[in-house]
């Protein structure tokens, strides 16, 4: 009989502390500025044009830098890895305590369409389970861990290296009462800034040349995100950076994954902007990988797309 | 019974030469872990010893039941009888 | 395999059968649930377990029928031996590399978790080979409950990495399992179960990306930090597999069962002699009484020549058993050239000892002794002789110690976060082997063990691994 009152003891105290901890932990991840959905969620940024997509335009696009060429509040609302479930859901989550921006700057390559590049980060949207539309998406891509969330603080626990730190960053930010968060228009700039022999290792990786797929569920979310920000009334502005000239010569299918994209902006009735053939991509100093940009690369090609969206977007409407 | 003495003064002297200590007193209780020198390896030259000293041939099985000094003391005295 | 919810489960529903059946059906019941718990991974396995176990009793009848009539055993004796190695070797180098089981050297990839699984579907072989030679020595008589030996064979706990256990200590308990339940024994199981799972998700999980990140092709990490990820390797494998032994001596422990250990504290050894005592304690008890014994037996009037000889002998085979190639001979010859330089030296450290102050002497040892077994362990590890020997011109160039990068190359990169995971690994790990005699004395315990245990299953919530596989361990693979 002790035994079983023990053991009793032993479980109803940690679900109870499993619990709390959970409480504890959704409110300090919310705290922590410098997570983008936590951010976006307690300030009101109100931006006319967001800037969209996975690392590429984070540290690309520096909207202080674009702000003085399209005289716009420009917020950079990017996530590194993340594909359009992962960035359709951060946009949900933007305008559920910001006004609708004007325009959304969508960053689209052949790789955004093929799995193997970016992915779904569940660890973003642990504190937001609550949420059906987001708890079913995370369920679509992450059946293994919604199985567990039922579990008091399980769903914090699934992913616990990527979390433990954000969660204690946030209890510093919730008692320094920090407000802006590390980077505060969302730009990041790149950590690296060498050429990373990526091409070389891409060379090694693939010596039969890359060959882009197709994923259905990438299309069927791009067409969400879209459909969702069009029904928002906001613009939608579809645009592929320079990739270093190099590394298209391996990539043979890449002009027929552009021309299905461009079939596919079409479509859903948004503008795409190819800006592959600029003199920027043949110089090597501008990237640290084929697709990621150095400062110096960064900057010019923001100074380009913002002279292009001022003269050819902005100033005929 | 003198014979059985003998046996163990020579025993004592085997165990203080292989061990390489000379204060090392032989009884019943000792046990490998007494011992610091007293391994798998000097085990067998302690076998290998007695056998040789004693003209005796101690069976494999033996050898490895035995628990402590004792052991192995009634094992040589039964196979000198 | 131990460590999941379902695992857990399955568990949880035999013991609850268990203790609620007949105690004559019960060694059924164990052994049914065991065939199917082995089928439910690998089904061909449960073929070669029956086949070959039955083939054991066989054998080992013939062989005491022959000897009671003091005909020829030795032909059935080595028949029965051949085909045991046959399986032994074979299935490891065969089947089991055609399944995916077992570790892949072609690939470069090393996974703890095969890795145990091969092994562990090698013990009952080793069992098996035990119980011939017994009854050839005459020291045992055939078991004549065959139901008994089969269950001992396919125990699950133990089946997936032992411990290999004698015919003397388990078979006698498989046949008496009269027990009714015992509190005392219900309570030891579950926090040696907690305690296997906190090494095994907390420890072990948290330090495999260190290790792979060490063991990676492209690891810039020189010096210290070098020496510092291959050390992790063997603190890796230890709470990996150790782990798992306490996953399988606690299950067997709610059945009223107790197994042998495999693990003593190793890397408290003070010798890599002393070290082989503390380490996977029954393989090498195995080794000891059939191969390392009989030899040294056999060639005694060489004296010192006939225990080295019996060192080369057992560690060639041990690491040819353990894998093809030159790496995992490497191992074997480490460990040959240790434990030959200690048997040679003996007499000198023991002199030596006696000059010292006896804390500094043994706490140089462990150093000298851990270090050693981590860089035998680095060629267990390595994916190739290269990249063994890549790791260790690494481990001797410069900069040996650089402070900024120090956890950096090891983490992945050097960003807050990845420096606080980390961090909290090396003070988890660290706080666990400093304490760790007392951490198992006070969880090994017949008593419930309310607030450790609370603090302990917050810990692994907070601090465990939950994703192994899905996100970013395994990615590297």
């Amino acid at each position: 009989m002790k035994n079983i009152l023990k053991l009793l003891l032993l479980c109803c105290s940690v679900f109870l502390s499993l619990f709390l901890l959970e409480k504890v932990y959704d409110f300090l991840l919310l705290q922590n500025k410098n997570i983008k959905a936590s951010y976006i969620l307690s300030e009101n940024i109100n931006a006319e044009v967001l800037i969209h997509g996975p690392c590429e335009p984070l540290w690309m696009l520096n909207p202080t830098q674009l702000d003085t060429l399209i005289h716009k509040k420009t917020y950079n609302l990017a996530l590194s890895h993340s594909n359009f479930a992962d960035n359709y859901l951060h946009l949900y989550l933007y305008l559920q305590n910001n006004q609708k921006p004007s325009h959304l700057l969508l960053y689209i390559t052949p790789e955004s369409m093929d799995e193997r590049y970016n992915t779904f980060n569940t660890y973003r949207f642990t504190p937001f389970m609550k949420d059906t539309l987001i708890a079913n998406i995370v369920k679509e891509f992450d059946p293994a861990y919604s199985r567990w969330i039922g579990f008091p603080f399980m769903k914090h626990a699934y992913y616990g290296s990527l979390i433990n730190f954000k969660a204690v960053q946030g209890l510093k930010h919730y008692a320094t009462k920090k407000e802006k968060p590390f980077y505060p228009n969302g730009y990041v700039p790149p950590l690296v800034q060498d050429w990373q022999y990526v091409m070389d290792h891409f060379i090694e990786l693939y010596p039969n040349n890359v060959e882009f797929q197709w994923s259905k569920r990438r299309e069927k979310y791009f067409r969400k995100l879209i459909a969702f920000a069009q029904s928002q009334n906001i613009e939608v502005f579809l645009y592929e950076a320079p990739v270093y000239d190099e590394a298209i010569k391996v990539q043979p299918n890449r002009q027929e994954i552009m021309g299905r994209l461009h079939q596919l902006a079409k479509e859903v009735n948004v503008p795409f902007v190819a800006f592959e053939n600029l003199e920027m991509a043949k110089d090597k100093t501008n990237f640290f990988s084929t697709l990621n940009m150095t400062v110096k690369g960064a900057e010019i090609f923001t100074d380009t797309l913002g002279r292009y969206l001022q003269k050819e977007v902005f100033l005929k409407e | 019974m003198k014979e059985k003495m003998n046996h163990f003064d020579t025993l004592q002297q085997i165990f203080r030469s292989v061990f390489k200590e000379d204060t090392l007193i032989l009884k019943r209780e000792l046990q490998a872990k007494d011992v610091a020198m007293w391994d798998s390896l000097t085990h067998v030259e302690l076998i290998f010893e007695i056998e040789n000293t004693l003209g005796i041939q101690i069976p494999f099985e033996r050898v490895l039941a035995f628990q402590n000094a004792g052991d192995l003391i009634d094992c040589v005295t039964e196979l000198t009888q | 395999m131990l460590v999941s919810l379902a695992y857990l489960v399955f568990l949880s529903v035999v013991l609850i059968v268990f203790y609620n059946i007949p105690t004559s059906w019960r060694l059924f019941f164990l052994l049914s649930v065991s065939l199917l718990f082995l089928g439910y991974y690998h089904f061909y396995s449960v073929l070669f377990l029956v086949g070959l176990t039955a083939f054991t009793l066989f054998i080992g009848k013939h062989l005491q029928d022959s000897i009671e009539k003091k005909a020829a055993s030795k032909t059935i004796f080595y028949f029965g031996l051949l085909v045991h190695l046959l399986f032994l070797f074979g299935l490891k180098y065969v089947d089991v590399h055609a399944q995916g089981i077992g570790l892949n050297i072609a690939s470069g990839t090393f996974q703890t978790q095969t890795f145990l699984v091969a092994l562990g579907l090698s013990f009952y072989t080793l069992q098996n080979i035990a119980y011939l030679i017994e009854i050839y020595l005459g020291r045992t008589k055939v078991e004549k409950n065959y139901l008994a030996f089969f269950t001992y064979n396919a125990f699950f706990p133990k089946l997936i990495s032992g411990p290999i256990e004698s015919t003397r200590s388990f078979l006698p308990q498989l046949k008496s399992l009269d027990q009714s339940f015992d509190w005392a024994n219900f309570n030891y199981g579950i926090q040696r179960i907690f305690m296997g799972l906190f090494k095994k998700m907390v420890l072990a999980e948290r330090l495999l990306p260190l290790v792979n990140n060490t063991f990676g092709l492209e690891t810039p990490a020189t010096g210290l930090t070098c020496w510092v990820g291959i050390c992790l390797f063997t603190l890796q494998l230890y709470f990996d597999f150790s782990g798992y032994m306490d996953i399988a001596l606690g299950s067997a422990r709610l059945f009223g069962l107790k197994l042998s250990e495999n693990f003593n504290y190793p890397f408290r050894a003070t010798s890599i002699a002393d070290f082989w005592r503390k380490w996977h304690i029954t393989l090498i008890n195995w080794l000891t009484q059939y191969l390392y014994y009989p030899i040294v037996y056999r060639f005694r009037q060489w004296k010192k020549a006939s225990v080295l000889l019996a060192l080369t002998l057992v560690f060639l085979l041990s690491g040819i058993w353990h894998g093809i190639g030159w790496t995992f001979l490497l191992w074997s010859f480490c460990h040959i050239i240790y434990l030959s330089f200690e048997t040679l030296t003996k007499s000198y450290r023991v002199r030596l000892s006696q000059k010292m102050p006896s804390t500094f002497y043994t706490f140089l040892s462990i150093f000298i002794t851990f270090n050693l077994v981590c860089l035998g362990q680095l060629f267990f590890r390595a994916s190739s002789l290269e990249n063994a020997f890549d790791l260790l011109k690494r481990v001797f160039s410069f900069p040996i110690l650089e402070r900024p990068t120090f956890f950096a190359y090891l983490a992945d990169g050097g960003t807050q976060e990845h420096l606080f995971n980390i961090y909290s690994t090396f003070l988890l790990v660290g706080l666990f082997l400093l304490f760790e005699k007392r951490i198992c004395q006070h969880f090994f315990s017949e008593n419930l063990k309310v607030l450790s245990l609370f603090i302990g299953i917050l810990l692994l919530m907070i601090f465990g691994i939950f994703d192994s596989g899905a996100q970013f361990i395994y990615l590297q693979f």
